[in-house]
């Protein structure tokens, strides 16, 4: 088990925020995600599906300038399953805690 | 706090947005306003909820254009109130009834057409040149407010421009044709057919008339004309017997001893010759006398070397020249 937290600049073109890895134990977790950027922007949050390979839309918001978007669900990933996020303009920050087993 | 998506999805607590200054916005009800905010609500919303300040829905409002009304539901009557007012009716003026001869003037009142006056219609009239004629088209007496009258005239020659591209005028001389028709009476020109007779005899004298002294025959008709002296032939010779040279008349005059004589007959187209008498021979001889004499009119003049001692007697002939 680890914990772990990534920071970085979202695509526009999809930034994969964890993909789930093999393991017995338990199921990889993805618990805090925080998006912002200083001017009005849009963001789209995916979770791909490795059995299906099908990828649905969990959320898609429109945000003013300078606001935060705080995440604290958490996403349960099997093998191969990822979350990734879009931001229609560049600047889109975002921060990332999950464990991973 | 519950969030759902655009797209409908609805989310349980743990999504969460805040603003620029770190409080909490609310982003349920299909999310925050776009555009602009203020106090009045401007901006875009999803799913409005909006009552007028009485409480009742505004939920039938309706986009009403008036240009076209299309549900009728602006009508005269509706209006009529509304433009009663003072404002109003400083706007929009009604249009008053009249009658058919009158008119709305500026100030939005009527006033009658004015009576239009008959005209009485004039005449455009010419006077032709004797060459030069007006043709008046249409109806000419009727067709002024003020009589008017066109005169026509020539002023100055014919320039050659306006004569030399007439073929028919150019043609002219080559187009009289001569003819020598009879033998008397006048030349004709008809047309373009010129006659001259082929007179004879006199040539086409037509009266000749006699001088003093001359008869002519006969004075008309044809055949040969005689002329006929009458009388002294046109002169008459004067003879002038004793006449006497006076010794005391003769004057020197340029180395010659000169006598004038005096007659009425004697003109500068007269000849003057002196026969002295043989009682008067010697002196002629003795003084020179000259057979030259000058003749003026009235007068002759006689010429001798010396001055005559006596007088001298003889005569005078005057001859007509």
């Amino acid at each position: 088990m680890a914990e772990f937290s990534n920071q970085g600049e979202l695509s526009t073109t999809g930034t994969v925020l964890l993909t789930g890895g093999l393991s017995t134990i338990a199921l990889d977790k993805l618990s805090i995600l925080r998006f912002n950027n200083p001017l009005a922007y849009n963001v789209q949050l995916y979770k791909y599906e490795a059995l299906s390979t099908t990828t649905t839309l969990i959320y898609d918001l429109t945000l003013s300038a300078g606001d935060t978007l705080t995440d604290n669900l958490t996403y349960a990933l099997n093998n191969g399953d990822q979350i990734i996020a879009y931001s229609n303009i560049l600047g889109t920050s975002y921060y990332t805690y999950g464990i991973t087993y | 706090m519950q969030v759902v998506d655009i797209n409908g999805n609805v989310f349980g607590a743990g999504l969460e947005v805040t603003g620029p200054d770190g409080k909490p916005k609310t982003i349920s009800g299909g999310g925050g306003p776009t555009g602009p905010a203020g106090g009045d609500l401007s901006g875009t919303y999803p799913n409005p909820s909006v009552v007028w300040n009485n409480g009742t829905s505004t939920y039938g409002l309706l986009y009403y254009p008036l240009s076209t009304n299309p549900s009728g539901f602006i009508t005269a009557s509706a209006l009529t109130p509304y433009l009663t007012i003072t404002l109003a009716a400083s706007t929009y003026y009604p249009i008053p009834t009249g009658t058919v001869s009158q008119y709305i003037r500026g100030n939005g009142t009527l006033a009658t057409f004015p009576t239009i006056p008959t005209i009485t219609p004039a005449a455009l009239t010419k006077v032709d040149d004797t060459n030069v004629t007006l043709s008046l088209g249409g109806t000419p007496s009727t067709s002024l407010l003020q009589s008017t009258s066109l005169t026509l005239g020539w002023t100055g020659t014919l320039a050659d421009s306006r004569i030399t591209s007439a073929a028919t005028w150019n043609a002219k001389q080559n187009a009289i044709t001569l003819t020598t028709t009879g033998t008397s009476g006048a030349s004709t020109l008809i047309g373009a057919t010129l006659n001259i007779p082929q007179y004879s005899g006199g040539g086409g004298v037509t009266q000749i008339v006699a001088g003093t002294n001359v008869t002519i025959s006969p004075v008309g008709g044809t055949g040969i004309v005689t002329i006929n002296s009458s009388g002294g032939g046109g002169g008459t010779i004067i003879k002038l017997t004793a006449q006497t040279l006076s010794s005391a008349g003769w004057i020197l005059v340029s180395g010659f001893y000169t006598y004038t004589f005096s007659n009425v007959n004697i003109t500068v187209n007269t000849r003057v010759d002196f026969t002295p008498n043989n009682t008067a021979y010697l002196e002629v001889t003795t003084c020179g006398m000259q057979t030259q004499v000058t003749v003026s009119a009235g007068s002759c003049t006689f010429f001798s070397l010396f001055p005559p001692q006596t007088n001298i007697t003889g005569e005078i002939t005057i001859f007509p020249t």
